[in-house]
């Protein structure tokens, strides 16, 4: 009985109906955001234009596994490609078909920036819109007006994901102890150094002399990150988390050194169809009592 | 599709591997400590006055620096000579070309296009706003090693080697 019970959950949070306009605004910010991404990536393509000595250090399984096979000539043929098919699924033409060719462009160029050390570009922005076109091309192949409420959900669980994960492997590599002060005492400093920020005053070091602000930061990070996963099944937690997502990649950014390109990707999680309802509506108050003056002066 | 997506996953999830599109999302992961040694690569250009400057750490584009100080580290010292010269050689010309578009006012790196509003990478990294006015006739570069108890200590203390130059 309770099995069925928890299948009827799962089955109703997965199909249960989206509002079109959420679905056509997470199109439009995962397009969006793979432009931004790869307007800023200067001729990635020609990464196979490296001298031989270098690319012979990228194993062919790799190149096999990510199709980086082809000449550079034809790569760069296919980077304009992806930036037509990014444009086209950010406006909506054939937009199963852009979509789905923008994910797997994405997916081919992805690890580009990192193939000569490592095939795995996981936090550099295009994983979230690689996955979210592909996700969303084939929701959009259904048809059916409920169609599209799977995909939606399905992206904004990874885009969790993120945050979940990264919360985990810290609990998994580091344990408790991971929360101590002394551990993020060490990141503030040790990050600082390695990426070259030593030679001036940082928030960072700054921070680090303070082991209490430290402990928070490491609990409060944490907590955060494992409990974001909650704004799938409460919509009104998205209230308080969307807005804390915000300050915690500007607090990132200032403390960490660190820039999360997906940030504006949280706005997948707005109710668009709500804010629109809303627009609309006070249009309607501002407009409506004009145009009833405009229609009494006319017939008068 | 959610199944397999959700398999994927938990898989990465739990083994802690990489599958990328499917990703574990390893950030800070892991005790931080004062004793660890940590390393990273300054690229250096030497003009014709001989004077060395540090090379912005996005003018060798399309590669970043963090996975090419890495690939340098991994990779170039075990290259043969002929191979290491042929790469040093494309290095020393992308920061020699990413000199002469700097010189010129022109933006470098991840802003070439659309400038200040461009995305910048995960991991920001301190910009080299001054170049040389003449060109880099060398490229030198320096493995740097420290501990953060030796970088907290007064005054702070680091281990530098030259690790290659090119050409010699």
């Amino acid at each position: 009985m309770r099995l069925l019970e928890l299948r009827e959950r799962v089955a109703t949070f997965w199909l249960a109906p989206e509002h079109a306009s959420n679905v056509i605004a997470a199109r439009i910010l995962l397009a969006a955001s793979g432009l931004w991404l790869i307007l800023s990536r200067h001729d990635l393509p020609g990464v196979l234009s490296l001298p031989k000595a270098i690319l012979a250090t990228i194993p062919m399984q790799q190149r096999v596994r990510f199709l980086i096979l082809m000449p550079v000539g034809i790569e760069r043929v296919l980077w304009v490609a992806l930036h037509i098919a990014l444009l086209a699924a950010l406006f909506g033409i054939w937009s199963r078909w852009s979509c789905l060719a923008a994910g797997l462009l994405l997916y081919h160029f992805g690890p580009f920036e990192t193939i000569i050390w490592t095939p795995n570009p996981y936090l550099r922005g295009v994983t979230i819109p690689c996955l979210g076109l592909l996700i969303i091309s084939f929701a959009t192949s259904s048809g059916d007006s409920a169609g599209p409420g799977w995909a939606l959900r399905l992206t904004q669980l990874l885009f969790a994901e993120i945050y979940f994960f990264a919360g985990y492997s810290k609990l998994f590599a580091g344990g408790l102890a991971w929360l101590g002060a002394n551990n993020m005492q060490h990141y503030l400093t040790g990050l600082d150094q390695f990426l070259g920020f030593s030679a001036a005053p940082t928030v960072g070091h700054w921070l680090a002399q303070f082991p209490l602000v430290c402990s928070t930061i490491a609990v409060i990070g944490l907590v955060f990150e494992l409990a974001f996963p909650l704004v799938l099944f409460f919509r009104r937690l998205r209230w308080i988390f969307i807005p804390m997502a915000f300050f915690f990649h500007v607090a990132n950014w200032l403390v960490f050194h660190i820039f999360f390109q997906n940030a504006f990707l949280l706005l997948m999680f707005v109710n668009w169809e709500w804010v629109l309802a809303r627009v609309v509506y006070a249009r309607y108050h501002r407009r409506g009592p004009k145009k009833e003056i405009e229609w009494v002066n006319s017939s008068g | 599709m959610i199944a397999y997506v959700a398999f994927m996953h938990a898989v990465v999830l739990l083994s802690q591997r990489e599958a990328w599109p499917f990703a574990n999302y390893q950030v800070l992961h892991g005790q931080a400590s004062l004793a660890v040694r940590i390393w990273r690569l300054d690229f250096l250009g030497i003009d014709g006055n001989g004077r060395s400057w540090r090379i912005d750490p996005y003018a060798f584009e399309p590669l970043h620096k963090l996975p090419l100080q890495a690939w340098v580290r991994g990779f170039l010292p075990k290259m043969p000579k002929e191979n290491k010269q042929r790469a040093m050689a494309f290095l020393l010309q992308k920061a020699e070309e990413a000199r002469q578009r700097a010189a010129a006012g022109k933006n470098i790196g991840y802003e070439r296009y659309i400038g200040p509003i461009a995305a910048p990478y995960w991991y920001l990294l301190p910009r080299e706003p001054q170049v040389s006015s003449l060109p880099y006739r060398q490229l030198k570069i320096d493995l740097v090693e420290w501990t953060t108890e030796e970088a907290l200590a007064v005054p702070p203390r680091e281990h530098r080697y030259v690790l290659t130059v090119y050409p010699r």
